[in-house]
C-alpha cells in the first residue's frame, strides 16, 4: 500500500517514513505543500498523510485542489491545530480522517490501515484467500495455521493483490502501489517480486494461489482462474 | 462597613421628621399670634366703645355706660369685666359682673394698649387690655373744665375660646405630624431601596462577570446620570482585563501550539526506536534529534521565562562601560560562516571605538537575535549591512538585510510573542520569541526600536541605543 506524507516538520517525516516503511508500506514524502500537490496528483497512493500548516501551499489548499480535481484518494489531515471548527473545516474539504499532534504511532497506522480497508471495502483486517489468511493490521501471513515471514516488500505485493483477490492487476498497478519514490521499478521487478512471493508462500500439493493473465497482469484468487 | 441605605434612610428620616415638625409648629405659632390678634383688636374695640361713653364736664367724669349698650358686662354667666380709674385711682366705673372686685390695674399709655392673660374674677382663664384714655369734653363745657383728666381702663373678657379652638388646632397639628411621620418612616427606606437599586443591579452583574464571560459589559441604557461615569470606566476596565486576559489565553495556546510539534515528534521518534530497537542507524537517529529537541524546547522556555521576568519587573540589570564595536564584532564572528554559505555581501561601518553604560548580557542577546534573523532569512546571495553611527547622547545601531519574506503589514506583529511569518513554524531554531525578546529587553535598557522596508524590500531595524544608562527605564 503507497502512502504519501506531506509533513514539514524533517523529525516527524523521517520518524513516521521509517516506521510506516517498517509496517510494510511504501512510502513517499514531501516537506513542502507545493511538493506534496505534485506528488499527489502524479502519484496514485492509497492514502495521503497531510499536514495543514506547511511552507508554500498549505494544507487545506491542497485538499481542496485535489478534491476539485476529483481525486478519490483517502486523506488523513495530521496537526497541530486541535480544535473542533479547524477539524470540521478538514473533514467538510474532503479529509477522510483527522489526527492531532502530539500523536502515537500506533494509532497513526491504525488509522492509516483503516482508511485503507475502507478504500477496498472491507471491514475485517483478515483477508483469507485459498488457504493464505493475511492479517493486515499485524503485517503476519498464515498458511494453514503456519506463519509465513515475509520480506516487506514481497508482503506489501501479496496484501494489495489479496485486496484486490478475485480482480486482474495490472503490472503499472503494482508498481505504482507497492514501490515508492526510493525506487525506481524496472521493468522486470514486479515479475521478480510475484516470482519470489509465489516461491514463498506455495506449498507442494496445493494450488497456485496467484494466477497470471498473460498481457494482462495478475490475479489472486482460491481456484483456477 | 458604612450603609449608603443606612445613611440615606436614618438622614431622611431625621430631616423629614424635623421639616415636618417644624412646619406644623410654625404654622401652629402663626395660627395662634393671628388668633390672639384678632381676640386682642375685639378687646381694644370694647376698650374704645367704653372710652367714647366717658365724659368730663365741669361737674366731673360720668359714664354713659347701660346695660343694653354692652350686655356682655352684666351677663350673669361668662360675662365680662371692665373697670375704670381716675388719675388718683379711685375707681370711677366697674362693671356690674365684677360685684365690687377689682381688676389690677395695668395699663399702657394713649396710644399703646397693653394686653395681657389673667386668671378672671370667676376663675376663667382671661385675657385683659389695660389703657390710658382722655374723656369726651363737650364743645360747650371746654371753658368750664379747667383741668381734663386722663382716665385709665381695663377690660378683660373671657378667653376659653380662643384657647379652646387652638389646642384642637395643636392636637390636629400633632396628629398629621404622626401621620406625616408614618407615611415617612413607610416610604423613605422603600424609595430609598428603589432608588438604589441600579446599584444592586450593577452588582449582581459584577458578580455574574467571571473569566469565561469577561466580553459582557454593563448596560448604560436606563440608567441613572450619576452611575453613567462610573459604569463607563468600569466597562474601560472590562475593555483592559478582557485584552489582557485574551492576550494571556492566545499566548497560552501560542505557546502550547508552538511545543506541540516539537513533542510530537519527539513521541514519533521514541515510539519508532522502541519499536524496531534493532535498527540501530534509526535509533542513533532518533537519539540524536531527541537531545535537539529538548534544546530548542529548553531555548524555548528559558526565552519565555526571561520575558516573564521582564513582564513581571524581575529581569536584573547591572550596567557598565560596553565597549560596542568590540560586542558587536565579537557577536558577529558566530555567524560569519553561515552568512558565507548563503553567499551573502556582508559590510560593517564602525567607529574605532563606543563606549556605553548598559547591561553588557542583555545587549548581547538583543544583538544577536538581530544576527540571528538577519542571516537565516535574508535568502541565498542576499546582502546585509551593519551601521554604527556615535550621537551626543544616543548611538544608533543599524542593520540592513535583503528580505523577500516580510511585507509592509507584517511590521506591527513581529514583535508579537511567537509570531512568524510562516504559518508552518518549519524551522526548529526559530522560536518566534527573539524580536519580542529584543522589543522588551531594549525597553529595559532603553533602547528604541525602529523597523522599516526599504523600497527595496530591504528589512531594517534600528536601535537607538542612549550613551548613558537611563535611571528608569522599564514599565
Amino acid at each position: 500500500m503507497r502512502v504519501l506524507f506531506i509533513e514539514d516538520s524533517e523529525r516527524l517525516r523521517v520518524s513516521v517514513t521509517t516506521g510506516l516503511r517498517k509496517e510494510g508500506f511504501a512510502v513517499d514524502t514531501a516537506g513542502d505543500g507545493d511538493e506534496g500537490l505534485y506528488l499527489a496528483e502524479v502519484n496514485r497512493y492509497d492514502v495521503i498523510i497531510l499536514d495543514l500548516m506547511l511552507p508554500g501551499l498549505d494544507g487545506l489548499t491542497i485538499l481542496r485542489r485535489l478534491r476539485e480535481q476529483g481525486s478519490d484518494v483517502h486523506i488523513l489531515i495530521l496537526t497541530a491545530r486541535s480544535a473542533i471548527e479547524e477539524r470540521v473545516e478538514g473533514l467538510r474539504l474532503g479529509a477522510d480522517d483527522y489526527l492531532t499532534k502530539p500523536f502515537s504511532f500506533d494509532e497513526l497506522t491504525a488509522r492509516v490501515q483503516a482508511l485503507i480497508r475502507r478504500e477496498y471495502r472491507m471491514k475485517s483486517p483478515v483477508i483469507r484467500v485459498g488457504g493464505i489468511e493475511i492479517n493486515t493490521a499485524t503485517k503476519t501471513v498464515l498458511r494453514n495455521g503456519e506463519r509465513i515471514p515475509l520480506p516487506p516488500r514481497e508482503y506489501r505485493l501479496l496484501e494489495f493483490l489479496a485486496r484486490r483477490k478475485g480482480r486482474v492487476v495490472t503490472r503499472t498497478e503494482i508498481e505504482e502501489h507497492i514501490y515508492d519514490e526510493r525506487v525506481s521499478p524496472m521493468s522486470n521487478v514486479v515479475d521478480s517480486a510475484i516470482c519470489n512471493l509465489r516461491r514463498m508462500i506455495n506449498v507442494k500439493g496445493q494450488p497456485d494461489i496467484i494466477h497470471t493473465k498473460r498481457g494482462l497482469g495478475y490475479i489472486l484468487s482460491d481456484g483456477d482462474r | 462597613m458604612r450603609s449608603i441605605r443606612r445613611y440615606l434612610t436614618c438622614r431622611l428620616l431625621f430631616g423629614l421628621f424635623i421639616l415636618v415638625l417644624g412646619s406644623n409648629a410654625l404654622l401652629y405659632y402663626h395660627i395662634y399670634g393671628k388668633t390672639v390678634a384678632q381676640f386682642d383688636k375685639t378687646l381694644l374695640s370694647r376698650a374704645r366703645d367704653l372710652a367714647s361713653m366717658t365724659e368730663q364736664d365741669s361737674e366731673g367724669i360720668s359714664v354713659e355706660w347701660r346695660e343694653e349698650f354692652l350686655p356682655e358686662f352684666a351677663a350673669r354667666t361668662d360675662p365680662g369685666y371692665f373697670q375704670i380709674w381716675n388719675e388718683d385711682g379711685q375707681v370711677v366705673i366697674r362693671s356690674p359682673s365684677l360685684e365690687g372686685l377689682d381688676l389690677p390695674r395695668i395699663t399702657g399709655s394713649i396710644g399703646v394698649p397693653r394686653f395681657w392673660n389673667l386668671v378672671l374674677p370667676d376663675g376663667r382663664p382671661g385675657r385683659a387690655i389695660g389703657m390710658r384714655f382722655s374723656p369726651y369734653i363737650d364743645e360747650e363745657d371746654l371753658p368750664f373744665v379747667k383741668d381734663p383728666k386722663e382716665l385709665q381702663i381695663v377690660l378683660a373678657m373671657d378667653r376659653a375660646g380662643i384657647r379652646s379652638m387652638l389646642r384642637l388646632f395643636l392636637y390636629g397639628s400633632l396628629f398629621v405630624t404622626m401621620i406625616l411621620s408614618t407615611g415617612i418612616i413607610m416610604m423613605v427606606p422603600r424609595v430609598i431601596v428603589s432608588g438604589l437599586s441600579p446599584l444592586n443591579d450593577l452588582s449582581r452583574h459584577t458578580s455574574s462577570i467571571d473569566v469565561y464571560r469577561l466580553g459582557s459589559r454593563y448596560p448604560t441604557d436606563d440608567l441613572p446620570d450619576e452611575l453613567v461615569p462610573i459604569v463607563t470606566r468600569l466597562n474601560e476596565l472590562l475593555d483592559r482585563i478582557e485584552k489582557a486576559f485574551e492576550r494571556e489565553r492566545r499566548l497560552a495556546a501560542d505557546i502550547a501550539h508552538e511545543l506541540k510539534t516539537p513533542i510530537a515528534e519527539l513521541r514519533s521518534l521514541s515510539e519508532v526506536a522502541i519499536k524496531w530497537s534493532d535498527d540501530m542507524e534509526f535509533v542513533n537517529y532518533s537519539l540524536k534529534n531527541t537531545v535537539e529537541i529538548a534544546c530548542q524546547m529548553d531555548r524555548i522556555v528559558s526565552l519565555l521565562l526571561a520575558l516573564n521576568r521582564c513582564e513581571r519587573d524581575r529581569q536584573a540589570v547591572c550596567p557598565a562601560p560596553v565597549e560596542l564595536v568590540g560586542l558587536v564584532g565579537e557577536l558577529w564572528r558566530p555567524w560569519q560562516k553561515t552568512a558565507a554559505e548563503k553567499e551573502m555581501d556582508v559590510e560593517f561601518q564602525m567607529p574605532d571605538k563606543v563606549v556605553v553604560s548598559t547591561d553588557r548580557t542583555m545587549l548581547s542577546s538583543i544583538i544577536t537575535n538581530l544576527f540571528a534573523n538577519a542571516v537565516e532569512y535574508s535568502p541565498r546571495g542576499g546582502h546585509f549591512k551593519c551601521l554604527l553611527r556615535e550621537g551626543a547622547e544616543r548611538i544608533s545601531l543599524l542593520m540592513q538585510n535583503s528580505n523577500d519574506l516580510l511585507k509592509e503589514e507584517d511590521l506591527p506583529h513581529i514583535f508579537e510573542y511567537l509570531w512568524r511569518k510562516e504559518a508552518s513554524r518549519s524551522s526548529s531554531t526559530h522560536t518566534g520569541l527573539g524580536l519580542a525578546l529584543v522589543q522588551t529587553f531594549a525597553r529595559y535598557l532603553g533602547i528604541e526600536v525602529g523597523t522599516r522596508l526599504l523600497a527595496s524590500g530591504d528589512f531594517c531595524i534600528a536601535l537607538e541605543i542612549p550613551v548613558a544608562f537611563p535611571a528608569r527605564t522599564t514599565g
